[in-house]
């Protein structure tokens, strides 16, 4: 299946690694978060509008349901209203994240939803009748459907990593927080998700 | 279960890139391996791709990003089931004047207005896309403060460095042409985003409204449209999107060539459309449909009342019904003119109504018998 691909020793700094881009946009952050603190209704404003399409993708990749996800993700906006004399978090992102996750969660257990990571990799293979010739426009959209199946096929907690990790950009300890796991648990998730997808990902992905 | 493949890589290189390549995309290389990696990078530029495609895969499959108006949207169901007062107006989405405004043109292609990146960038690709989410970000947070209290006409805005955007007022379409070669034709009121990393190959834009395209084959390099959360893929071909705010249901129609809509497949005067619950059947093309490319607006038998929309952008008024049997009559013309004139003398000579001209504003009145 590929081997593991964890670096030999892993630094407590790379772990925690963050970029200049990324310490400016905290510190424009952590003022926007005293502001709503203080009760400021343009900084609530603010930081809705920034955050409001990353966390109804997030949790539409759980619930698969738009309206659903635009519940939730309303529901934690009024919450962190609601409790903004009280807020104290390092950083909003990761805390934003976790309450998405968790009324994910909630919903899923209320809804009785089948846990959607499962996709039937057969019919990602039936779609291989598509067409005799190998026309490249059609083995893309096969490329898609069969590389989104062995995605869906990682355990939620890999997958999950994986797109928080590189779609979300968010540092291990921020991934840590919203997955209630360690820095370190965090970036093994993470490597292993890769790993898992390796084979199949570099068959598709090497430029042809 | 897993599908396993037979990878025929050279051992060295699949060394090379399973410990650097995969490490690098995850932002953990050290500086040196970084400076490696980059290095490397400048003499394999495809590889670039390959991470927009991880990245695109990681996408759930029918996600597409929030536009401006439902953010502002969802902003506004927010501040209200959370009982916020604010001092100022909500904000209207970008208001920004910036210097691009795509004009029209009727025989000349307007100048390429994209501005292109270059291939390598010196962070690594996690901090770029950071620098991307932030200035935009940034860009939010300025544009509201702008947005209070102004009211300006013009929606355009271009966001430098990140993408280009072009949009049409109503009355005007924009002929555009991409750094691909392919051509854009832009109908009245509506808007394309075009990604800086276009010019790297990644061939995905996103449309608000209705635009025809003519599209430069590119082996391997698909061209994806996005209007709504219709996503439109083709290699090569002639086609058009349309996807108004005032539409109920997203359209797809080929022209030329082979287009796939989700996981339908289109080909030469084909169409589709995407409802709220998915897909319709694939149909033939109806024959108006990429009339607007070539300048002519052409109605068929439509219901008054239904086409006020498409007159408005097309001519840049306002249309009002008189009153309220007027709207249910049956209108047909084909058109090549832009005035409000024009339309007033159409209208009177198509219906018996009677059009009152205040400006920009026609409000239609059954004609009286006398």
């Amino acid at each position: 299946m590929g081997s593991d691909i964890l670096p030999a020793s892993i630094h407590e700094d790379m772990v925690d690694h963050i970029g200049q881009e990324q310490q400016s946009e905290y510190d424009q952050e952590r003022s926007l978060v005293a502001r709503l603190r203080d009760g400021d209704p343009d900084a609530f404003a603010t930081l809705v509008t920034q955050y409001t399409n990353q966390l109804t993708r997030f949790a539409f990749y759980t619930v698969g349901s738009r309206d659903v996800a635009d519940d939730i993700v309303q529901q934690v906006f009024v919450e962190l209203w609601e409790r903004r004399s009280t807020l104290a978090p390092d950083r909003l992102k990761p805390y934003l994240f976790r309450a998405i996750r968790y009324r994910v969660l909630n919903e899923r257990r209320n809804q009785g939803i089948r846990e959607k990571y499962r996709t039937n990799i057969e019919a990602a293979i039936a779609t291989q009748e598509y067409s005799a010739v190998a026309e490249s426009l059609e083995e893309h959209v096969l490329t898609m459907t069969v590389v989104q199946a062995a995605i869906e096929q990682l355990s939620e907690r890999r997958q999950l990593a994986v797109r928080l990790r590189l779609e979300e950009e968010m540092t291990y300890p921020e991934i840590a927080e919203v997955l209630d796991v360690s820095a370190m648990a965090a970036q093994r998730l993470v490597a292993r998700a890769m790993s898992d997808l390796r084979d199949l990902l570099w068959e598709h992905l090497r430029p042809k | 279960m897993t599908v396993h493949s037979t990878s025929s890589t050279p051992p060295n290189e699949a060394e090379f890139v399973y410990t650097l390549i995969e490490r690098y995309w995850l932002g953990e290389t050290s500086p040196e391996e970084t400076e490696t990696v980059q290095v490397w990078l400048q003499t394999h530029p495809e590889w670039n791709r390959s991470y927009e495609r991880l990245r695109s895969h990681l996408q759930a499959g029918n996600w597409v990003d929030l536009s401006t108006t439902e953010v502002n949207a969802r902003l506004a169901n927010v501040l209200d089931a959370a009982g916020v007062n604010r001092r100022t107006t909500a904000p209207r989405g970008h208001q920004h004047s910036g210097p691009s405004q795509a004009e029209l043109r009727t025989s000349s292609l307007a100048e390429p207005n994209i501005q292109t990146i270059p291939l390598l960038s010196r962070q690594r690709p996690i901090a770029r896309w950071m620098g991307y989410a932030f200035a935009t970000c940034v860009f939010s947070v300025i544009s509201l403060i702008i947005g209070w209290g102004w009211n300006a006409h013009h929606v355009d805005a271009e966001i430098a460095h990140h993408k280009s955007i072009y949009t049409t007022p109503n009355g005007q379409r924009a002929n555009i042409l991409l750094p691909d070669g392919s051509e854009v034709v832009l109908n009245a009121g509506s808007r394309l985003e075009v990604p800086a990393n276009f010019a790297l190959g990644v061939r995905d834009v996103r449309l608000s409204g209705e635009a025809f395209f003519h599209v430069v084959q590119q082996t391997g390099v698909p061209f994806t449209v996005r209007a709504g959360s219709s996503v439109t893929r083709v290699l090569g071909t002639r086609f058009a999107v349309r996807y108004y705010e005032t539409d109920t249901m997203a359209t797809i129609a080929v022209q030329d060539g082979k287009v796939v809509v989700q996981s339908a497949v289109l080909t030469a005067h084909q169409e589709i459309h995407l409802l709220r619950h998915g897909l319709t059947q694939v149909q033939p093309a109806s024959v108006d449909r990429f009339s607007f490319a070539t300048g002519r607006l052409i109605i068929n038998g439509r219901l008054l009342q239904n086409i006020i929309p498409e007159l408005n952008r097309w001519y840049d008024v306002e249309i009002q019904l008189g009153d309220s049997t007027v709207g249910s009559q049956r209108l047909t013309l084909k058109s090549s003119g832009g005035s409000v004139s024009d339309l007033k003398s159409i209208l009177e000579l198509a219906l018996p109504v009677h059009v009152v001209r205040e400006g920009r504003r026609l409000i239609i009145y059954p004609k009286e018998r006398s």
